[in-house]
């Protein structure tokens, strides 16, 4: 509400304009005063919006690189059998007094990390017979399936991969006809298994099927 | 920069940089536009501002800044001499004493007259909201504001016998 003054006493005009003046300032002030306060909410707000989403980000990095995990949770009638740690060393030894024709070598390789369990002949495909290990039964089951499903022609190779990071898979491949199967090898969750890595050295099993 | 501190280095500056926009800008709603303007500006630079040194001086700055933007969106076709207003000074001010002033003549008034004025021509109220407030009717407040006037004039005119 401005009065305009034209109707007052011009000798009085400027002292009321005064007064007006000094109104408005501390009005004008107190709009910036709650200008700043509206900016500061706003800030704040935005910084919890980011601090949400970067955690909503790692969440979702997290979920994707540990898929498996995921996995776990929607079926859970797999059950949890054992949480073990099994190491290079261990499987290798396992795979060695259960059969003595077995060998597992580690090899490199410019884009995957894979160990290589070469077979001589059939025998070597009932690993799982003997083997105490859960991780060398799986693999040893693994390999017969994709032993399998090849037709068993010498020289035969079953190689044991590690497929994005965390996934194990057993591939068997006939040189001779050329024919491979790939089969997954069902640990649900693995650590330690390093892009770049040889076959890890450390591998922690928290839920397989048998 | 927290919030706290923003405002109280940067709210007492709001005089000085509303009469820098209105010597600029001629207008005093869009002078008021620019120092809020210039105020968001330093909002987003509070982390800087412990950094400089003549924070007036900024904040100035930023106003004639906001100002001939201002002045190019409403004459986008006339040339603005862009130097000359950024030399433009600070225009002198004695509104704060002026007002010392003026509360002298007015504090003597009666205590109703007083404060129906203040609110009338300080606070800008309406004749209605000074009735409710001073619990009376907009009628009286009409002649309480006639008399305070006339008083002051009379004060004025003769400021010994007073």
């Amino acid at each position: 509400m401005r009065d305009d003054f034209s109707h007052i006493d011009s000798e009085l005009q400027p002292l009321l304009e005064v007064l007006r003046h000094h109104g408005d300032n501390r009005r004008r002030q107190e709009a910036l005063a709650s200008k700043i306060d509206q900016l500061d909410v706003s800030a704040k707000r935005h910084r919890w919006i980011w601090i949400g989403s970067t955690v909503a980000a790692v969440g979702l990095i997290l979920v994707l690189i540990f898929p498996l995990q995921k996995e776990t949770s929607k079926h859970p009638s797999m059950g949890l059998v054992a949480e073990s740690n099994f190491t290079k060393e261990m499987v290798q030894q396992s795979v060695q007094e259960s059969s003595p024709t077995a060998s597992i070598t580690t090899t490199k390789h410019p884009s995957r990390s894979h160990a290589l369990i070469e077979t001589d002949d059939q025998q070597d495909a009932i690993l799982a017979d003997t083997i105490a290990l859960p991780l060398a039964i799986e693999v040893a089951s693994a390999l017969q399936l994709a032993e399998a499903a090849v037709p068993l022609e010498a020289p035969q190779t079953t190689q044991v991969f590690i497929r994005e990071s965390t996934r194990l898979v057993a591939k068997s491949s006939n040189s001779s006809t050329r024919k491979s199967k790939e089969l997954p090898i069902t640990f649900l969750a693995m650590s330690s298994a390093n892009e770049g890595d040889e076959f890890p050295n450390s591998i922690t099993i928290k839920d397989f099927k048998l | 920069m927290n919030t706290h501190g923003f405002k109280q280095r940067i709210l007492p500056l709001q005089p000085a940089m509303q009469r820098m926009a209105e010597a600029l800008l001629h207008d005093e709603a869009m002078a008021e536009d620019a120092v809020q303007d210039a105020v968001v500006d330093l909002w987003m630079q509070r982390d800087k501002l412990d950094k400089v040194l003549n924070i007036e001086a900024y904040g100035i700055t930023l106003v004639k800044r906001r100002c001939i933007d201002l002045l190019r969106r409403r004459h986008p076709t006339q040339p603005i001499d862009e130097a000359a207003l950024l030399q433009t000074q600070l225009p002198p001010d004695d509104t704060e004493e002026r007002y010392q002033q003026a509360r002298r003549l007015i504090d003597r008034l009666p205590d109703q007259q007083r404060d129906a004025l203040l609110l009338k021509y300080e606070e800008a109220k309406s004749n209605q909201q000074i009735a409710e407030q001073l619990h009376t009717t907009p009628n009286n407040i009409g002649v309480i504001l006639h008399r305070a006037l006339q008083t002051l004039k009379k004060q004025m005119q003769n400021p010994i016998n007073h």
